[in-house]
């Protein structure tokens, strides 16, 4: 029997990641989440709740790579072959959480040649990895600052190009591996490089829950679940389909919305005022607005959008140096937005 | 075609345009470098050739790619098969007649890298098939991309590439604007976007085909006019030069010229110069203080540039020749120590340090910048980079490399109902590496005589700058400070270089110098990580100017010789920073890392920048000596390099 997941609309504060969890949701191609906070607040059960939440995705059935049911050009390439001779059949897969231990090894990781495969009939065949799991799914690295730094380039690499390529051991194969990567960090115990921290979409810091009376609700919803599982998720069970219809809906209109001329300004006025690298920020910025937008039902995108998410594409993208904290200075930056606003 | 964002689509690509005719066109430019900040296009850039050559195949070098896989095996399938080794299909075999992407070069192993690089700029491939090693020729195109800030490459892998562009992120709010517009179109509809452009990469096809390269003729005039060029701009060897000509003439011909032309010329020696190119050598370093002569007064200023330092050094020499001295013996008093008033000094300017640490060992020496210690390791943890007949008890099976091994014997074996027979000679394990940051403790001198002259400043300039480096490396770090009467861990080992900084930037200075406590703590903590397998590194910043032994009174040289002998018998490495300012110096730290058997450098050689024109120089006269001794001498003057271009040229043409 399936074990029933804690409901994420009973999850108590932490918005910013639960907003930062949805937005990448409704388009995967924002890039992404880091979570930076302490042990104990409730990171993976957000992340499982979510999932838990999610409708089920049509897959080409039996395929180890998860390949799309919709996106037959980008399948993998058994996948093509039965597609091309109509054998391919149509299923249904929950949407999972693929945890990447952090002892993985690259094998693991990106696939390789089936040994056992090799031994018993002497012939090549590829061995799915991690990658090939995570694909349409949510790949969740745990501490991910403490990963080997070369498994975290195959991850990032993936993540970019949405492809995994592997050329290893006589295998030469590549396969879809599209997923929302999310990984979670505690920075005494080490820095991420700012290469990789610009990879992440999005970044939040989290704290255990300060007020008092908020807290005190965390522990009696959590005992309640403890109690009584189902009957827990069923008293939340109106709140999360009406969550997952409006994700849905924004999936869909998030294609139809097209950001007008001061919504990109104001995305390019951030980034230069704050000197960030590159151009990947400004369109995630961009990206991000139009997935807060579509939640919204709204079929425009504004530059206060860009301003809202601004938080969350921002900070880990400032720092030029490890030294400097990376947090925002808010409140100088919260009036040159609306100083930037106003004149736009 | 593979699906690709074209390149007319974005904006600044013209470079990379050209580049990529020039690769497409010529069958002598083989190779592109495509350098970058994160996030400005490079990866993106780097497929949409596929554009201009449909008929090539684009085959990716992923990050985890195996030497096996890269130059061929035996084939494990077909050899069990057959009965005698078959060759498997590698990445340059199929890349024959294609073009190769890999992204991250200078994150690539060199054992991987370097025989890359070099297959495809000679155009053969070397295969080896159990042993037996089979030379083909290998027609391909490679285009590489790298952050510089994760690490460089070296001068001699650089210049293995023919051309080389940088790419940047605008500052023009409309370009930035227009890059947005069409990232996020193309992530909507890719096909869309892609006919749109189809017009015009059609159009660039044929600027291809048209092009009559071995129609271009050079003049001798335009080949001179190459080497002069080069020997202007500082290039070091001939390939850069035979990479413009190429590179013009192919130009030229896309062009429609018959003549390889001026304006050509000029492109080309951006493409295919910039990475090659050294800065010039200026004036000629200043000699290291002699410790007689009292040394010019330095500014508190981090790094004044070279001209103000001649004019200090003047004005000193005349003003103050012979000025009152201080204190002769730093055991007594020394100046400045201010006993009881500790001072917080600021965290002077950063620089970019040089490559101050030794190398552990001679093996590593040919180790490419970027992560500092690559180590083999014996457990099973870290990266597998190959095979190897097993030296006792098999653990760690590499199972793949011990199928190939049997491959060749099974159809003669007896199988038992097994599709495959192994037999214990066949067994192979695996070998691996270990990437690991080096364990760095930093041992610093809190002392009164540090503090004087403001001195502390620059020190946690310095430290701030050797942080920022281990950073970059992954380094672990630790700090130990000695003030007053003891030496205490202000951070324990830790990769937090953030935490390493709060606590420098707290750091007081003042009191006198327990130098030996402080050795005898940092000893205590490295030999830890000694222990572990690591191979620790303390970084020691001090005057020398110790005043407090181990027991609190005067340091004894029995005491000295004690801890100094412990850290020699240990195997950490040592590096004497000499923080010595002032009018007279007593080189107390120079005598200490002779003692310490360690490296000495002055606070100032750290920075690499000073300190480069000097290294250069040394190097140099090393690298003549060197290509003397050699049979294939390129560099003497004896050759005039015009004629050596043009020998090779021709031969390359007819």
């Amino acid at each position: 029997m399936k074990r029933i997941c804690y409901p994420f609309t009973a999850i108590v504060g932490q918005d910013e990641m639960k907003d930062a969890l949805v937005l990448n949701t409704v388009n995967p191609s924002i890039g992404g989440v880091l979570i930076r906070g302490e042990k104990g607040t409730a990171k993976s059960t957000t992340v499982r709740a979510l999932a838990d939440l999610l409708p089920e995705r049509d897959v080409v059935e039996g395929c180890p790579c998860g390949c799309s049911w919709n996106d037959p050009d980008s399948a993998c390439p058994d996948c093509r072959v039965r597609i091309e001779a109509g054998e391919a059949r149509r299923a249904s897969a929950p949407m999972t959480v693929v945890e990447l231990p952090l002892s993985s090894t690259e094998d693991r990781v990106a696939g390789t040649l089936d040994i056992e495969h090799a031994i018993t009939t002497g012939k090549k065949k590829f061995e799915p990895g991690i990658l090939a799991k995570a694909n349409g799914n949510i790949l969740y690295v745990d501490e991910v600052n403490l990963l080997d730094d070369h498994i975290v380039d195959l991850l990032l690499d993936a993540a970019a190009m949405g492809v995994n390529y592997i050329e290893r051991e006589g295998v030469s194969y590549s396969h879809p591996s599209r997923f929302i990567l999310v990984g979670t960090m505690n920075p005494e115990e080490g820095d991420l490089r700012p290469q990789l921290l610009d990879r992440f979409g999005l970044m939040v810091d989290i704290k255990g829950e300060q007020d008092e009376k908020k807290r005190s609700e965390i522990i009696r919803r959590r005992l309640a679940f403890e109690r009584d599982p189902e009957g827990f998720s069923q008293s939340y069970s109106g709140s999360n389909a009406e969550l997952r219809d409006r994700i849905v809906e924004a999936r869909a209109a998030v294609r139809d919305i097209i950001p007008d001329d001061r919504t990109l300004d104001m995305a390019v006025k951030i980034s230069l005022h704050l000197g960030v690298d590159g151009h990947r920020s400004d369109l995630t910025l961009v990206k991000t607005a139009c997935a807060r937008a579509s939640l919204d039902h709204r079929d425009k995108v504004t530059p206060e959008d860009v301003v809202a998410v601004s938080k969350l594409v921002l900070p880990h993208r400032m720092r030029k140096n490890p030294f400097q904290d990376s947090s925002l200075d808010v409140g100088g930056l919260e009036n040159w937005m609306k100083e930037t606003l106003a004149g736009l | 075609m593979r699906a690709h964002l074209p390149l007319a689509a974005m904006s600044g690509m013209e470079d990379v345009s050209d580049a990529f005719q020039c690769l497409i066109c010529s069958p002598d430019v083989r190779t592109l470098l495509i350098m970058g900040p994160t996030g400005t296009g490079k990866s993106v850039a780097a497929r949409s050739i596929c554009g201009f050559a449909p008929d090539k195949e684009v085959i990716e070098v992923p990050q985890n790619v195996t030497r096996e896989q890269l130059f061929g095996s035996v084939d494990i399938e077909m050899t069990i098969r057959e009965g005698w080794k078959v060759g498997s299909e590698s990445i340059l075999g199929r890349a024959d007649g294609n073009i190769l992407i890999a992204d991250n070069v200078n994150l690539l192993p060199d054992d991987i890298l370097q025989p890359l690089v070099n297959a495809i700029s000679d155009g053969i491939v070397r295969a080896e098939v159990g042993g037996i090693s089979v030379d083909s020729a290998c027609d391909s195109i490679l285009i590489c991309t790298m952050d510089p800030a994760e690490g460089e490459l070296s001068g001699h892998m650089m210049d293995r590439f023919d051309m080389c562009v940088t790419l940047g992120s605008t500052e023009d709010e409309t370009v930035r604007k227009q890059i947005i517009r069409t990232n996020l179109r193309y992530e909507a509809d890719p096909k869309g976007v892609q006919s749109e452009y189809a017009d015009r990469e059609a159009a660039v096809r044929e600027r291809i085909a048209k092009a009559r390269l071995p129609d271009v003729e050079v003049s001798d005039g335009y080949i001179d006019l190459i080497s002069k060029i080069s020997s202007e701009m500082f290039v070091e060897g001939h390939r850069g030069d035979l990479s413009v000509l190429n590179v013009a003439c192919a130009l030229s011909a896309l062009n429609g010229r018959k003549h390889a032309g001026v304006e050509e010329l000029k492109e080309a020696v951006r493409l295919c110069l910039q990475h090659r190119r050294r800065s010039p050598p200026e004036v000629p370093p200043e000699p290291p203080p002699q410790e007689q002569e009292p040394p010019p007064e330095e500014d508190e200023q981090d790094e004044p540039d070279e001209r103000d330092r001649d004019e200090d050094r003047q004005d000193n020499e005349q003003q103050q020749p012979r000025e009152a001295p201080e204190p002769e013996d730093g055991d007594e008093g020394d100046p400045g120590e201010e006993p009881g008033e500790d001072k917080v000094f600021a965290v002077g300017e950063e620089f970019d340090v040089r490559d101050y640490i030794p190398p552990e060992s001679r093996t590593n020496r040919n180790r490419k910048t970027g992560k500092r210690d690559l180590s083999r390791s014996n457990d099973s943890s870290g990266r597998t980079i190959g095979d190897r007949i097993p030296l006792g008890r098999v653990s760690d099976v590499a199972l793949v490399a011990t199928l190939r091994a049997a491959a060749p014997y099974q159809t003669v074996r007896d199988h038992q109902d097994l599709a495959v027979a192994i037999k214990k000679d066949d067994l192979r394990e695996k070998v691996r590496v270990r990437m690991k940051g080096t364990r760095l403790l930093f041992v610093v001198d809190g002392s009164g005589s540090v503090g004087a002259h403001e001195r502390m400043v620059s020190v946690k300039g310095s430290i701030l700058s050797m942080l920022n480096d281990a950073y970059r490396r992954r380094d672990e770090v630790g700090m130990v400070v000695f003030r007053n009467m003891k030496a205490e861990t202000v951070l324990p080992m830790t990769r937090s270089v953030l935490t390493a900084f709060k606590k420098l930037k707290e750091l007081p200075t003042g009191g006198r110098t327990p130098l030996l406590s402080g050795l005898a703590l940092g000893y205590d903590i490295l030999r830890r990580e000694a222990e572990a397998g690591y191979e620790p590194v303390m970084v020691v910043l001090t005057d020398g100017r110790g005043n407090v032994g181990l027991e609190g009174g005067k340091p004894t040289p029995e005491e000295t010789e004690k801890v100094c002998g412990a850290l020699r018998e240990s195997g950490i490495r040592i590096i004497v920073i000499d923080t010595e300012v002032g009018l007279l110096r007593f080189g107390r730290a120079r005598a200490l890392s002779a003692q310490l058997e360690g490296e000495y450098l002055l606070l100032e050689d750290l920075n690499a920048e000073r300190l480069t024109e000097s290294i250069r120089a040394a190097m140099s006269v090393f690298d003549r000596g060197h290509r003397r001794a050699s049979a294939l001498d390129l560099s003497s003057s004896d050759t005039d390099p015009a004629s050596f271009i043009r020998a090779s040229h021709s031969g390359r043409l007819s």
